[in-house]
């Protein structure tokens, strides 16, 4: 079970909420409403806000990963934000922390 | 419709020199079922008193080796589980029929995103093997078996 939705924050600043697992069965969704935020008209930046995700796979990791490669490409910031300790471990572990979460993190 | 079972075998004390307790799950392989895989597994883990990180470690794994497997799996074929608790440490066994006999991981035949997988996996877990055999009646069986040891140490 996954519920995501996309805010435009104004200021070109959308923001993609996720909450539930995000899984095998439910990664479609995320990369949907990431490729959702990237087509906001003037968006200028997408975050993330992992804050309610309580699971995530390596699909989910390879979904993010493919949107901020999308959103460079773009010239859109893309950031990932809110990750609970063990989802923060599994981009750790694989090496993407400084990718998705920026530098200061 | 999907069906699922779960089958607790009888077995001898937990921690004694008898057979391990086992726990056979057999579902269908797809990603709406995944769920199950993990549930079972972190209920396991947290009986045999894994501390949470642990326990997600050991979900997490579990649901990256079904999800290889899922990938692979012959139409209308069961992923088929097992869970055995020996010593503290937990192995879980899952296994397809498939039509390719690819390796799912890093160095295998795995596309990227099963490598990543393969990582996780490995990562989070003390042990982790991915073995291919030829199935009774053709194609090919796939397993991938995965340990945690409470503590990160194999008794």
């Amino acid at each position: 079970m996954i519920n995501v939705g996309t805010n435009d924050a104004g200021d070109g600043v959308v923001v993609v909420s996720v909450a539930g697992e995000v899984d095998l069965e439910t990664a479609p969704d995320l990369e949907q409403s990431i490729t959702d935020a990237l087509n906001v008209p003037a968006a200028r930046s997408v975050e993330v806000n992992l804050a309610a995700v309580s699971f995530l796979n390596s699909r989910g990791l390879s979904v993010l990963v493919s949107g901020s490669q999308r959103a460079e490409k773009a010239g859109i910031a893309f950031t990932v934000r809110g990750a609970q300790p063990a989802v923060a471990k599994v981009i750790e572990i694989t090496g993407l922390t400084g990718v998705l979460c920026g530098p200061e993190a | 419709m999907t069906t699922s079972s779960t089958e607790q075998q009888p077995a001898d004390s937990p921690d004694g020199d008898g057979p391990a307790p086992q726990i056979e799950l057999r579902i269908p392989a797809t990603a709406t079922q995944l769920h199950v895989a993990r549930t079972v597994a972190g209920d396991l883990a947290m009986r045999e008193d894994f501390d949470l990180d642990a326990i997600d470690d050991l979900r997490l794994a579990v649901d990256e080796a079904c999800a290889m497997l899922v990938g692979r799996a012959t139409d209308g074929e069961p992923l088929i589980c097992t869970f055995a608790v020996r010593n503290s440490a937990i192995t879980i066994s899952a296994q397809v029929r498939s039509e390719t006999d690819g390796q799912p991981s890093a160095s295998g035949l795995g596309s990227s995103a099963s490598g990543l997988g393969w990582r996780v996996l490995a990562t989070l877990t003390d042990k982790a093997t991915c073995d291919v055999s030829s199935a009774p009646n053709g194609g090919h069986l796939v397993r991938i078996t995965l340990t945690k040891a409470k503590g990160g140490v194999i008794g």
